[in-house]
């Protein structure tokens, strides 16, 4: 079973995202900020991680940054998460090593298809 | 409203545009003609059925068609037909019409334009060895109101993320706050124009590629043999015909060859590889 990891300091979105990755059978995890993400991920890493932009301590951007130079931290498929249509953010992420978006408020559609496109499901 | 009504109104839309409503889908009828009773100042669906009864006028009898065909699609749909394109038949023309230069493209029944926008981002961003072909490349619908959404190339973030590579969005999209616009270099690809394939004397000739995907399942059966003979007459030898993957068993014509494992991708058959077989 493919393990998740759903980091977002919203308690509602990491909800919603959990219960959406439970139902195609994924293994999940949660962090709510940044550093506690990459704590974990030093103890074990995901498969995949799906990303909020902002969040208290350490943000979207500075945990990937630091992810994809821990060892194996090249594994996840990261998939970031905003909620804002800004192509600076987003291309920003991309080149931080994200490998797609996905824009709030997301279904289970968008969510399918968004890991369907990097080969998740 | 009765279903006595209902089946009238599903009538009206069959007689204009072709497309066959099924008894699961009139459901929809009261949500979908919400917005043109409110349009016209009609108190309810009777009022508007009494009018239409006597008569009413065209514009409004192509907004009830309109407003009841289902225009549901998404980029890069299905996903195989274009991985198809890219890896074997677009090389494949390239081969076959280098020295003419020139390739012919038509997306019938492409609603508000994610699937020819899907093409033609494939081809500008995985062919650039055509930047100096000729391209004619066509998208049709039915609907005036949806061909000229898809010529505007708007979309909001909801319909960008459904199909769309990230890739994709950065390089081929402008973000207008809430919404996204297809950059001139993919809309200049593509000629918009509305529609009816019942006029079987506006098809477009010489076709490479005609892409018509989840609209035939719409149509009763007698009416999509003779679509797909028009198509086949449309299409060149060689050509390619792309429906959905559900309408894979709507064409039984001997001289249009199913694509292997692809569901619902046929390839026109050569005149010389018919006499062969």
């Amino acid at each position: 079973m493919k393990h998740f990891l759903v980091v977002d300091d919203s308690t509602v979105i990491r909800k919603v995202a959990k219960k959406i990755l439970e139902n195609l059978d994924f293994e999940t995890s949660e962090a709510n900020n940044g550093q506690s993400a990459l704590e974990y991920c030093e103890q074990r890493m995901p498969d995949g991680i799906i990303l909020d932009w902002n969040m208290p301590i350490l943000d979207g951007i500075g945990f990937l940054k630091r992810l994809r130079n821990l060892p194996n931290g090249d594994h996840p498929t990261v998939i970031f998460c905003t909620t804002e249509n800004d192509i600076q953010r987003i291309s920003e992420a991309i080149q931080a090593g994200a490998n797609e978006y996905i824009m709030k408020p997301f279904d289970t559609d968008i969510f399918h298809g968004k890991l369907k496109q990097v080969g998740m499901v | 409203m009765s279903l006595e009504r209902v089946q009238y109104l599903c009538k009206i839309v069959e007689d204009k545009v072709g497309l066959h409503l099924t008894d699961d889908k009139m459901y929809l009828v009261e949500t979908r003609l919400a917005p043109v009773l409110e349009k016209h100042g009609y108190a309810n669906l009777e009022s508007l059925d009494r009018d239409l009864r006597i008569g009413a006028c065209q514009t409004i009898v192509t907004e009830v068609a309109e407003a009841l065909v289902t225009h549901e699609t998404l980029f890069f749909r299905d996903t195989y037909p274009y991985t198809y394109l890219e890896k074997l038949y677009i090389p494949d023309i390239i081969g076959r019409n280098a020295k003419s230069k020139h390739i012919r493209i038509w997306c019938a029944g492409a609603s508000t334009g994610q699937e020819p926008y899907s093409l033609a981002m494939l081809i500008r961003e995985k062919f650039p060895e055509l930047h100096d072909w000729r391209i004619d490349f066509f998208a049709t619908d039915v609907s005036s109101q949806v061909i000229e959404k898809a010529e505007q190339g708007i979309f909001s973030h909801f319909e960008i993320q459904r199909g769309l590579p990230v890739d994709y969005v950065l390089k081929y999209f402008e973000s207008q706050g809430k919404t996204w616009q297809v950059k001139p270099v993919i809309r200049n690809m593509i000629s918009f124009q509305q529609q009816n394939l019942q006029s079987f004397n506006s098809y477009h000739d010489n076709i490479d590629i005609l892409m018509c995907r989840n609209v035939m399942l719409y149509f009763q059966p007698g009416f999509r043999r003779m679509i797909i003979d028009e198509f086949h007459n449309s299409l060149k030898e060689k050509g390619i015909l792309i429906l959905g993957n559900t309408e894979a068993s709507m064409s039984n014509r001997q001289d249009l060859i199913p694509a292997l494992n692809q569901a619902g991708i046929f390839i026109k058959a050569s005149a010389a590889l018919q006499q062969a077989s």
